[in-house]
């Protein structure tokens, strides 16, 4: 059996201190809708968390709660041993939580090239980190094309960096998204259903990047994803969300196989579990 | 065409790699500061008045430009800046005494902090900013227009004092030329060297993508700011020289129309283009000029050029010039 709701919420506050991110009853309502319910979990390093549920379980939202799109109603976030709960999406992604979206997040009328380099850029620390760089003209910044280069090269996009984003495949948009994340070097990755809308042959190549960083990076990261054989294949540890309660956290395997689990995806208890393998 | 084939078509026409984009905005940059220096003065004269309306609005234009064609914060007062700018250099040379290099400075940041307050008070986004900055200008122009003992009213200021800088009177056309031409220079320069800065990318990924350019880290609200208050601080700049070209200063140069005729200068030469600026504010000064006999059609012609531009030109006269080049290149190879 997974641990219950109760259960997770003590072992993940038992392995709070060593917790890269942590929430702490999070949650937001939206009118008399309890999106999100007083989630307490935490994520460590070098794991690949992936959040399940149905339709309309609060992923996204937990998700969005996390990054900073949409301000608590309650509860807090934190970055290792910082509370994040008051800073701006901005500012949570210079803390190191980078975000994919569902759609795909792009600057479309820039280059691919351009694209990765937004990204390197505004993560700069120190002089450069407001941006007042005003002398430093862009054949100036070998360095920072260089280093977007060989991001690009890291995704096979490296034949591509010149092409204009919005002339690319979605499959490719997504491997840019991927990119972009990978420039921001993020303590926490945070992936929003990174395969939706891809084709079947698109697909591996997406996943592949994420596993990459799972095996040559000790990040942690966080994966909302509907199809349960890539959830398989990639995860560490599932939670699951159902009415925007945390309803269970563990293995993968027990996780699946669990009757909390097959109810809330399947709406029986026990069987049909075929259904989710 | 659908719209996500439309949006791949402008960026296939919009993005080539940073590197060769730099060098072509330095190459507009020489042939358009070629010609602004060259026709003006060798030509003398009624063309010499066209340089200095044509300078004026070509500075105006490029803070307008970065504003809106670069990071998408579109003003419907625009005009209410360079009015903020011209009265406070005309006021501060008039009654203090001020020299014009330290009256253009105070122009400068006036209209910059009129700027900022407005960002800081209207904190809105999208349509609502929009519909606010337009309510700014109104005010604006009102409080120019009624507050008699500080600015003359509806009468205006007259016996605008000459620019002296260093001691020296400027007191011909040509020598404010001269003046206009600098400003327009330095600020053409300094304007391609931000827009291919870290400072321009986070205005073009503002422009481009809010909530993406937020997720990366981009502090979207400060740089809302900064391109609002330093385009504000352009169009200061280009109203203080207005009244030493009019030797007159009144509201009526700075209502809603002059702000819309702004706009459309940056549309028909091409939004997020800084040369497409400078040749929209060329083509709207200079053709009324000719076209005097139809002075009362003036708005008239510049709402349906406007619309002819959006549907002919979506990318305006520098992005169809591009276009042109690149397809010459294209059938050469």
């Amino acid at each position: 059996m997974p641990a219950s709701r109760s259960e997770s919420v003590s072992y993940s506050n038992a392995n709070a201190s060593q917790a890269i991110l942590r929430t702490v009853d999070l949650g937001v309502s939206f009118g008399g809708h309890q999106a999100v319910n007083a989630v307490s979990t935490s994520f460590h390093g070098g794991a690949l968390t992936a959040i399940v549920g149905p339709n309309g379980a609060g992923k996204t939202t937990y998700f969005n709660l996390i990054s900073g799109q949409i301000a608590a109603s309650q509860g807090e976030v934190w970055l290792s041993s910082e509370n994040v709960t008051a800073l701006s999406v901005s500012q949570r992604a210079r803390k190191g939580l980078g975000r994919a979206f569902q759609l795909t997040n792009l600057f479309p009328r820039l280059s691919v090239l351009e694209n990765i380099r937004l990204v390197a850029q505004s993560m700069q620390s120190g002089r450069h980190h407001h941006g007042f760089d005003f002398w430093r003209i862009w054949s100036d910044a070998a360095d920072l094309i260089e280093h977007a280069t060989d991001i690009l090269r890291s995704v096979s996009m490296a034949a591509q960096l010149g092409d204009p984003v919005a002339t690319l495949s979605h499959g490719d948009q997504r491997k840019l998204e991927v990119a972009m994340l990978i420039a921001m070097n993020p303590t926490v990755y945070m992936f929003d259903e990174p395969t939706a809308g891809m084709s079947a042959d698109e697909v591996p190549v997406v996943l592949d990047l994420i596993r990459d960083l799972k095996t040559h990076s000790h990040k942690t990261i966080l994966l909302v994803e509907h199809k349960m054989d890539v959830v398989r294949d990639l995860a560490d540890r599932i939670v699951v969300l159902h009415n925007g309660q945390l309803v269970a956290d563990g293995e993968p395997a027990e996780v699946i196989n669990s009757d909390i689990v097959q109810e809330a995806y399947l709406g029986t208890r026990g069987g049909a579990r075929r259904g989710l393998m | 065409m659908s719209t996500i084939a439309k949006e791949a078509h402008t960026a296939s026409h919009q993005s080539t790699s940073g590197v060769s984009r730099h060098r072509r905005d330095w190459a507009a940059f020489a042939v358009i500061v070629g010609i602004l220096w060259c026709l003006p003065l060798s030509l003398g004269g009624f063309y010499l008045y066209l340089g200095l309306a044509v300078a004026i609005y070509a500075i105006s234009a490029l803070g307008l430009q970065i504003m809106v064609g670069l990071a998408g914060q579109l003003s419907l007062g625009h005009a209410a800046f360079m009015g903020i700018g011209a009265y406070t250099s005309v006021l501060l040379q008039k009654n203090a005494g001020v020299p014009f290099p330290a009256a253009l400075a105070a122009a400068a940041l006036a209209a910059a902090a009129a700027g900022l307050l407005m960002a800081q008070l209207i904190r809105l986004s999208g349509v609502y900013f929009k519909i606010a900055t337009f309510g700014f200008g109104v005010v604006v122009h009102q409080i120019l227009s009624n507050w008699t003992a500080l600015t003359g009213g509806s009468a205006g200021v007259r016996a605008i004092p000459a620019i002296g800088v260093l001691g020296f009177q400027i007191e011909t056309r040509t020598g404010l030329f001269v003046c206009e031409a600098l400003t327009l220079t330095l600020l053409y320069a300094l304007l391609i060297r931000l827009s291919h800065g870290k400072i321009g990318r986070a205005f073009r990924a503002l422009g481009q993508n809010e909530a993406a350019a937020r997720s990366v880290g981009i502090a979207v609200a400060r740089y809302r700011m900064m391109v609002i208050t330093l385009g504000c601080a352009i169009a200061g700049i280009a109203g203080a020289y207005l009244p030493h070209l009019m030797r007159f200063l009144s509201p009526e140069s700075f209502t809603w129309y002059e702000s819309l005729t702004c706009l459309i200068m940056i549309t028909l030469g091409g939004l997020g283009s800084l040369p497409g600026a400078i040749i929209g504010a060329a083509i709207l000064i200079v053709a009324p000029e000719y076209l005097r006999d139809f002075a009362q059609y003036k708005m008239f012609a510049f709402g349906i050029l406007l619309v002819a531009s959006m549907i002919l030109l979506p990318r305006g006269i520098a992005g169809a010039g591009m276009s042109l080049s690149r397809g010459k290149r294209m059938h050469a190879q």
